[in-house]
Protein backbone atom coordinates (compact mmCIF):
# COMPACT_ATOMS: atom_id res chain seq x y z
CA UNK A 1 0.00 0.00 0.00
CA UNK A 2 2.60 2.61 0.71
CA UNK A 3 5.97 2.12 -1.40
CA UNK A 4 8.27 3.75 1.25
CA UNK A 5 12.44 3.48 0.43
CA UNK A 6 14.00 1.76 3.11
CA UNK A 7 16.44 3.98 3.54
CA UNK A 8 14.47 6.84 4.98
CA UNK A 9 13.73 4.93 7.65
CA UNK A 10 17.26 5.80 8.80
CA UNK A 11 16.78 9.40 9.44
CA UNK A 12 13.05 8.62 11.21
CA UNK A 13 14.76 6.51 13.25
CA UNK A 14 17.78 8.95 14.21
CA UNK A 15 15.34 11.67 15.15
CA UNK A 16 13.40 9.30 17.26
CA UNK A 17 16.30 8.62 19.29
CA UNK A 18 17.31 11.80 19.72
CA UNK A 19 13.93 12.09 20.97
CA UNK A 20 14.10 9.55 23.48
CA UNK A 21 11.82 7.53 22.27
CA UNK A 22 13.51 4.75 20.84
CA UNK A 23 17.33 3.44 22.21
CA UNK A 24 19.76 1.77 19.75
CA UNK A 25 23.13 -0.42 20.13
CA UNK A 26 24.98 -1.96 17.88
CA UNK A 27 25.27 -5.76 18.08
CA UNK A 28 26.98 -8.68 16.35
CA UNK A 29 24.56 -11.25 15.04
CA UNK A 30 26.34 -14.12 12.96
CA UNK A 31 29.40 -12.12 12.47
CA UNK A 32 28.00 -9.11 11.12
CA UNK A 33 27.41 -5.99 12.97
CA UNK A 34 24.02 -4.51 13.66
CA UNK A 35 22.37 -1.50 15.19
CA UNK A 36 19.55 -2.80 17.44
CA UNK A 37 16.86 -0.84 18.18
CA UNK A 38 14.38 -1.12 21.31
CA UNK A 39 11.06 1.67 21.97
CA UNK A 40 11.78 3.71 25.53
CA UNK A 41 9.73 3.99 28.04
CA UNK A 42 8.78 7.68 26.50
CA UNK A 43 7.59 5.83 23.47
CA UNK A 44 4.44 4.26 25.30
CA UNK A 45 3.51 7.19 26.63
CA UNK A 46 4.04 9.50 23.57
CA UNK A 47 2.40 6.73 21.40
CA UNK A 48 -1.12 7.18 24.00
CA UNK A 49 -1.00 11.20 23.43
CA UNK A 50 -0.66 10.47 19.76
CA UNK A 51 -3.45 8.43 19.74
CA UNK A 52 -5.62 10.59 21.56
CA UNK A 53 -4.33 13.59 19.04
CA UNK A 54 -5.20 11.67 16.29
CA UNK A 55 -8.64 10.60 17.95
CA UNK A 56 -9.33 14.38 18.56
CA UNK A 57 -8.49 15.47 15.21
CA UNK A 58 -10.34 12.70 12.98
CA UNK A 59 -13.32 13.33 15.33
CA UNK A 60 -12.99 17.23 14.71
CA UNK A 61 -13.21 16.42 10.86
CA UNK A 62 -16.17 13.97 11.45
CA UNK A 63 -18.23 16.74 12.79
CA UNK A 64 -17.64 19.10 10.48
CA UNK A 65 -18.29 16.95 7.32
CA UNK A 66 -21.44 15.51 9.38
CA UNK A 67 -22.67 19.44 9.80
CA UNK A 68 -21.82 20.05 6.29
CA UNK A 69 -23.87 17.08 5.21
CA UNK A 70 -26.98 17.81 7.48
CA UNK A 71 -26.35 21.37 6.14
CA UNK A 72 -26.56 20.29 2.53
CA UNK A 73 -30.01 18.28 3.16
CA UNK A 74 -28.40 14.66 2.59
CA UNK B 1 34.14 6.44 -10.32
CA UNK B 2 33.73 2.80 -9.28
CA UNK B 3 31.88 0.65 -11.27
CA UNK B 4 30.66 -1.67 -8.64
CA UNK B 5 27.02 -0.54 -7.92
CA UNK B 6 27.78 -1.18 -4.25
CA UNK B 7 30.75 1.41 -3.83
CA UNK B 8 29.24 3.91 -5.84
CA UNK B 9 26.10 4.11 -4.20
CA UNK B 10 27.80 3.99 -0.37
CA UNK B 11 30.14 7.00 -1.74
CA UNK B 12 27.68 8.92 -2.87
CA UNK B 13 25.98 8.87 -0.23
CA UNK B 14 28.82 9.51 2.03
CA UNK B 15 29.16 13.17 -0.39
CA UNK B 16 26.19 13.89 -0.12
CA UNK B 17 25.30 13.10 3.51
CA UNK B 18 25.07 16.93 5.07
CA UNK B 19 25.79 16.24 8.46
CA UNK B 20 28.07 16.04 11.32
CA UNK B 21 30.31 13.65 11.11
CA UNK B 22 29.55 11.29 13.48
CA UNK B 23 26.43 11.14 12.58
CA UNK B 24 27.25 11.01 9.25
CA UNK B 25 29.41 7.90 9.74
CA UNK B 26 26.78 6.16 11.90
CA UNK B 27 24.13 6.48 8.66
CA UNK B 28 26.64 4.99 6.44
CA UNK B 29 27.28 2.48 8.58
CA UNK B 30 24.01 1.25 9.17
CA UNK B 31 23.08 1.87 5.82
CA UNK B 32 25.51 -0.54 4.78
CA UNK B 33 24.74 -3.30 7.21
CA UNK B 34 21.21 -2.97 6.02
CA UNK B 35 22.14 -3.16 2.35
CA UNK B 36 24.66 -6.50 2.45
CA UNK B 37 21.81 -7.84 5.07
CA UNK B 38 19.15 -7.46 2.42
CA UNK B 39 21.75 -9.06 -0.56
CA UNK B 40 22.35 -12.35 1.72
CA UNK B 41 18.80 -12.63 2.41
CA UNK B 42 17.40 -12.50 -1.42
CA UNK B 43 20.73 -14.38 -2.40
CA UNK B 44 19.00 -16.84 -0.33
CA UNK B 45 15.88 -16.95 -1.78
CA UNK B 46 18.20 -17.65 -4.91
CA UNK B 47 18.59 -14.58 -6.78
CA UNK B 48 22.16 -13.88 -8.16
CA UNK B 49 24.51 -11.28 -6.45
CA UNK B 50 23.99 -9.02 -9.13
CA UNK B 51 20.27 -9.04 -9.31
CA UNK B 52 20.01 -8.93 -5.24
CA UNK B 53 22.52 -6.02 -5.08
CA UNK B 54 20.17 -4.50 -7.61
CA UNK B 55 16.96 -5.23 -5.57
CA UNK B 56 18.21 -4.43 -3.04
CA UNK B 57 19.39 -0.77 -3.77
CA UNK B 58 15.71 -0.30 -5.39
CA UNK B 59 13.99 -1.18 -2.08
CA UNK B 60 16.61 0.81 -0.46
CA UNK B 61 15.71 4.26 -2.42
CA UNK B 62 17.87 6.82 -4.41
CA UNK B 63 20.84 8.96 -2.49
CA UNK B 64 19.05 11.98 -3.21
CA UNK B 65 15.57 10.02 -1.33
CA UNK B 66 18.12 8.93 1.67
CA UNK B 67 19.79 12.66 2.24
CA UNK B 68 16.51 15.18 1.48
CA UNK B 69 14.92 12.56 4.46
CA UNK B 70 17.80 13.18 6.35
CA UNK B 71 17.63 17.03 5.78
CA UNK B 72 14.09 17.47 6.72
CA UNK B 73 13.92 15.63 9.32
CA UNK B 74 17.01 17.59 11.16
CA UNK B 75 16.06 19.46 14.19
CA UNK B 76 15.01 23.76 13.09
CA UNK B 77 16.83 25.55 15.90
CA UNK B 78 14.78 29.10 16.66
CA UNK B 79 12.17 28.02 14.64
CA UNK B 80 9.32 27.65 16.77
CA UNK B 81 6.17 29.15 14.74
CA UNK B 82 6.05 27.04 11.70
CA UNK B 83 3.66 24.15 9.99
CA UNK B 84 4.10 22.38 12.96
CA UNK B 85 2.10 24.85 14.86
CA UNK B 86 -0.92 24.83 12.05
CA UNK B 87 -1.00 20.74 12.75
CA UNK B 88 -3.39 20.95 15.92
CA UNK B 89 -6.95 19.78 15.65
CA UNK B 90 -8.28 23.37 16.19
CA UNK B 91 -6.53 24.45 12.98
CA UNK B 92 -7.30 21.74 11.04
CA UNK B 93 -11.23 21.89 12.02
CA UNK B 94 -10.75 25.93 10.70
CA UNK B 95 -9.33 24.47 7.75
CA UNK B 96 -11.61 22.12 7.20
CA UNK B 97 -14.50 24.39 7.55
CA UNK B 98 -13.24 26.93 5.70
CA UNK B 99 -12.86 24.16 2.69
CA UNK B 100 -16.72 22.96 3.61
CA UNK B 101 -18.14 26.89 3.49
CA UNK B 102 -16.08 27.79 0.42
CA UNK B 103 -17.37 24.89 -1.38
CA UNK B 104 -20.76 25.44 -0.08
CA UNK B 105 -20.54 28.70 -1.51
CA UNK B 106 -19.38 27.68 -5.06
CA UNK B 107 -22.07 24.99 -5.26
CA UNK B 108 -25.46 26.92 -4.11
CA UNK B 109 -27.63 24.15 -4.99
CA UNK B 110 -26.19 22.02 -2.69
CA UNK B 111 -27.47 24.70 0.34
CA UNK B 112 -30.67 25.22 0.68
CA UNK B 113 -29.52 28.52 2.76
CA UNK B 114 -28.05 30.40 -0.09
CA UNK B 115 -31.10 31.40 -2.74
CA UNK B 116 -30.22 34.76 -3.68
CA UNK B 117 -26.64 35.60 -3.90
CA UNK B 118 -26.31 37.80 -7.55
CA UNK B 119 -23.32 39.58 -7.13
CA UNK B 120 -20.36 38.62 -4.68
CA UNK B 121 -19.93 41.42 -2.17
CA UNK B 122 -15.95 41.55 -2.70
CA UNK B 123 -16.62 43.13 -6.57
CA UNK B 124 -18.15 45.99 -4.64
CA UNK B 125 -15.79 46.26 -2.31
CA UNK B 126 -12.57 46.50 -4.86
CA UNK B 127 -14.43 48.48 -7.07
CA UNK B 128 -15.32 51.17 -4.51
CA UNK B 129 -11.76 51.09 -2.95
CA UNK B 130 -9.24 51.65 -5.90
CA UNK B 131 -10.40 55.31 -6.76
CA UNK B 132 -9.92 56.51 -3.17
CA UNK B 133 -6.47 55.34 -2.86
CA UNK B 134 -5.94 56.32 -6.34
CA UNK B 135 -7.48 60.00 -4.89
CA UNK B 136 -5.07 59.88 -1.95
CA UNK B 137 -2.01 59.18 -4.05
CA UNK B 138 -2.58 61.86 -6.26
CA UNK B 139 -2.90 64.60 -3.26
CA UNK B 140 0.37 63.66 -2.14
CA UNK B 141 2.10 64.54 -5.17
Amino acid sequence: MLDVAEGSLYPVLHKLEKEGLIQSRWEVVNGRRRRVYATSPAAVRAVRERLDRWRRLSGAIDSVFVSAREAAGE
Amino acid sequence: MSDDPRERFLNDLKRELRRGPLTRRRAVREITAHLDDAVNELMATGMTETAALAEALRRLGDVGTITSAFHELRPQRGRRWGVRGLRSPAWVAVGAMSLVTALAAELPQTSGARAKTPVPAAVHFSHQARPIKHERHRRRS
